[in-house]
């Protein structure tokens, strides 16, 4: 059992001496159970998915980006296996016969046990969320089998959706927090622990509902306990995360900003323009770059009110309640006097921003400093005769340096911080898609890496001869 | 020299660096003392040490190397 040190008036200890010290103090001390606090609490069903939360929901689950959602769930609607996925509904509106869905998906291999308990329990109401859209309901399942064989991705995302669907009719769930405070000597150190009493809706929402939170161990007050090993922990105040694909989609839908529809195209441009460089959207010197630029020149650009007021008006147009002429003309001549200005700031504009460029190309293609010669550095190269990229010395044109090292043909290459321990050469690191590894420079002769090679090279006969084997058939 | 000495920015007025490290400077120094308090380390040793971490940021982890490339081991002691 993980106990944690509680201090009086719950202030944090600042000072490592101090730590180490209470640490020496409390090891093998015999330490007894002061109190034991329990707390029930219900959790309704989670509200049905508008587009927004099940981009979230998908990218949480499958780490799948909010474009590939929705492409997926758009391929889904078009099969006509769950509603128009466009929408910003969290409410599923009484025209949606769900009796009818609930008896559709009661023939599916995988929830017709979970549709058939809703069904026979009676409770046909399901739990409504806040967001409504009069053009749509919230995405659910039509309760249709699907026409062909799903895709991997497309199966995630369906499992999902119905899932979720089927737990709108769940019960409330009950979990029961416990908080033991463990006495030993003038310190009192605590014990959290989280228990189910209740599934209600997360029977019918599994894999996807999942508390954090483990179970305490069955203790009682006055309960003695051997502190058998103290661990003194250093820790850092942690900044705030930063975004990632859902998370920045949650924002942007929290400051109005872009539409359901228009939103997931927003992250991914931002990501595939290189003003971010990865996707915990940490800005690139060219997102920098153009940030400062726009800043500079024209900041109304930059303006989240100036769209904000836009997308409003739109809406507007939408519900009937805004004149289209009006808007359009309001837009036109606000957007006119920004362009007016960027167009006579454009060199300026250009110049700077070119700048940004050249050092966002620069940094992108520089890995480090060339091992060889010491003089030169090595940068990322293209073959012009195979188009095959691969490190070479930035010395090479003046005929001094003629050191080159081969790259993985595919992802996205940097340099890390720090050295091979094996044979000391320049470490990098390579995101492809979702597998993201470490190597040296130096990797095809690295003696630390030979394990690696072999594997690779077991790889790539068995794809050859799979790939063979297909091709026959 | 009208550039920072870290990235080649233009640099900030009253500073050897841009905005960007000149505020990562500000915030080192800010917050030296209470590592210093903490763990009874120098300078150079807490440059070290926020340089090493995962969460230190991009501006504030250049500043540290730079400032440890320069020898800065007697600020602040």
């Amino acid at each position: 059992m993980l106990l944690q040190l509680r201090r009086r008036r719950a202030k944090r200890i600042d000072i490592k001496k101090e730590a180490d010290a209470i640490g020496t103090e409390l090891q093998g001390k015999q330490a007894h159970v002061a109190s034991i606090e329990k707390k029930k609490s219900t959790q309704k069903p989670p509200v049905p998915f508008n587009l927004s939360s099940l981009q979230a929901e998908s990218y949480r689950h499958f780490g799948f980006k909010p474009s590939r959602t929705l492409v997926l769930a758009q391929k889904l609607y078009l099969d006509a296996l769950i509603s128009y996925p466009r929408t910003s509904s969290q409410k599923i509106s009484a025209s949606v016969d769900v009796k009818e869905i609930l008896h559709g998906l009661s023939g599916f291999k995988q929830y017709g046990a979970l549709a058939k308990r809703v069904l026979d329990s009676g409770m046909l109401t399901p739990v409504q969320g806040i967001k409504d859209d009069p053009a749509h309901p919230a995405i659910h399942p039509t309760g249709a089998k699907p026409p062909q064989r799903f895709t991997p991705s497309e199966k995630k995302v369906f499992d999902l959706i119905v899932r979720r669907f089927i737990a709108l009719f769940g019960e409330p769930s009950i979990k029961e927090s416990r908080r033991a405070d463990v006495r030993c000597d003038t310190h009192l150190l605590h014990v959290r622990g989280l228990r189910v009493l209740k599934q209600g809706w997360m029977e019918f929402y599994q894999p996807y509902a999942t508390t954090n939170e483990k179970e305490l161990p069955p203790i009682e007050k006055g309960d003695l306990m051997q502190l058998a090993s103290v661990h003194v922990t250093d820790k850092q105040t942690s900044p705030l995360p930063r975004y990632n694909p859902s998370s920045l989609l949650k924002a942007l839908e929290r400051e109005n900003l872009g539409t359901k529809a228009t939103r997931s195209r927003i992250a991914d441009s931002v990501r595939s323009r290189g003003y971010v460089l990865n996707d915990r959207f940490e800005l690139s010197t060219l997102g920098y770059a153009l940030f400062e630029t726009l800043e500079q020149y024209v900041p109304e650009m930059l303006s989240a009110e100036l769209t904000r007021q836009l997308e409003k008006q739109m809406e507007g147009i939408q519900e009937g309640g805004t004149d289209r002429e009006q808007v359009l003309v309001d837009a036109k001549r606000e957007l006119l006097k920004i362009l007016e200005r960027f167009r006579v700031m454009e060199t300026a504009i250009g110049n700077t921003l070119v700048g940004g460029l050249q050092r966002y190309w620069k940094e992108k293609q520089e890995i480090g400093p060339c091992p060889t010669c010491n003089v030169g550095t090595m940068n990322i190269v293209s073959s012009s005769k195979t188009g095959k990229r691969f490190l070479g010395c930035s010395n090479y044109k003046e005929g001094r340096c003629e050191q080159t090292y081969p790259l993985p043909q595919s992802g996205e290459i940097s340099p890390l911080d720090k050295m091979c321990p094996y044979c000391g050469y320049q470490m990098i690191k390579i995101i492809s898609r979702r597998r993201v590894w470490e190597t040296c420079v130096n990797w095809a002769k690295c003696p630390g890496r030979r394990d690696d090679l072999e594997e690779l090279g077991k790889r790539r006969k068995s794809y050859a001869r799979r790939k063979m084997g297909g091709e026959s058939k | 020299m009208n550039v920072c000495s870290v990235c080649g920015r233009e640099i900030a007025e009253d500073s050897e660096f841009c905005i960007y490290h000149r505020h990562a400077l500000d915030n080192l120094r800010a917050t030296f003392d209470d590592w210093k308090r903490a763990l009874e380390i120098n300078w150079k040793e807490y440059l070290n040490r926020v340089h090493e971490l995962d969460e230190t940021g991009i501006w504030v982890r250049e500043t540290a190397e730079h400032l440890m490339s320069q020898g800065s081991s007697s600020e602040l002691q």
